[in-house]
């Protein structure tokens, strides 16, 4: 009943956001619903392919920054520590 | 008579020395008893003092002897002391290197964290308002680039610029649609995502500057405890 729930649940959320989108696309491009339907299918692949390969340079742009990040801060520790309180080798 | 003056004569000399020479005896027997009366007053004096140290130094170094065996006491106590202290100073210096490291490296993994996904999180959406043209083969699709354009400039997450190119492109998918009613529609559209990628902006911002923030403690409280370790140390 839980699982039979959740899936009528996710179905309207589904198609609820489905019909968002198709209402908002024809709206901007005079297509009819029908045919922004029609175009759902390669619209998603796209918008996936391309968000995939924002996420994947948005991550390589991420660690660069991390490291470049804690480079800084190491520079920082150093910089912040005595001399005399460094330990000796 | 001749001879008896002749010998007076002649001795008259040998016994005025000879008076003379009893005189001399006499005064230097005088005088040597003289000297030795003082001598032995001298000699009487001078026992009486080693008499009176004797009886007085010994007691006194005695008593030095027990200031000493109790000064050394106290020092084998300090020296007890000291080596607590040094025990302490040692524990003193490996908490603080504890500390530092448990504090140190993850200050530096949350501030490398924060301003690496703050810089992700800028990129992602920055590049979706870069690349808001449509490629060539997309055909009848190109409108829609003109709604995920504003989605990815919309969000903008990373910067203020992110937030103005998202309504400059919210402004050219506007541009791009056909009539007035969808262009205000798609335009307001890519506003409230503007506006809603300006506030995540703001989010992350706080977020980095809270990561910095916590660095910047991490740096004082390794000074600080270089510092205590300097002072414990000396």
């Amino acid at each position: 009943m839980r699982l039979l729930g959740t899936l009528i649940f996710g179905t309207v959320l589904a198609g609820a956001g489905v019909a968002y989108y198709v209402r908002e696309r024809s709206a901007s491009t005079g297509q009819s619903y029908v045919e922004v339907l029609r175009q759902l299918p390669g619209d998603a692949r796209r918008g996936y392919g391309e968000a995939r390969r924002r996420a994947q340079l948005a991550i390589d742009d991420g660690l660069r920054a991390a490291r470049v990040r804690e480079r800084q801060v190491d520079h920082a520790l150093v910089a912040a520590t005595p001399r005399d309180a460094e330990p000796s080798a | 008579m001749t001879d008896s003056l002749s010998i007076v004569a002649v001795s008259a000399p040998s016994m005025a020395l000879r008076y003379a020479a009893a005189f001399f005896l006499v005064v230097v027997g005088i005088g040597l008893i003289y000297a030795l009366v003082r001598l032995g007053g001298t000699l009487g004096s001078a026992e009486k003092l080693l008499t009176d140290v004797d009886t007085e130094v010994v007691p006194l170094l005695k008593q030095a002897t027990e200031t000493l065996d109790g000064v050394n006491t106290e020092l084998d106590k300090v020296d007890v002391v000291m080596s607590s202290v040094v025990d302490v100073t040692e524990k003193v210096d490996q908490t603080t290197r504890v500390v530092e490291s448990a504090i140190t490296v993850p200050a530096k993994k949350a501030a490398a964290f924060g301003a690496g996904v703050s810089q992700a999180v800028s990129s992602f959406f920055n590049r979706g308002s870069d690349s808001g043209e449509p490629p060539a083969d997309e055909g009848a699709s190109g409108g829609a680039w003109g709604s995920q354009a504003g989605f990815g400039s919309g969000a903008a997450s990373g910067s203020a610029a992110g937030s103005q190119g998202a309504q400059a492109s919210a402004g050219a998918a506007s541009g791009s649609a056909d009539d007035g009613a969808s262009e205000s529609t798609v335009a307001g559209a890519a506003r409230e995502t503007a506006e809603t990628g300006g506030e995540t902006a703001s989010a992350t911002r706080a977020a980095a500057r809270a990561a910095d923030d916590t660095v910047e403690a991490a740096s004082e409280a390794v000074a600080q405890a270089g510092e205590t370790d300097r002072v414990t140390g000396a």
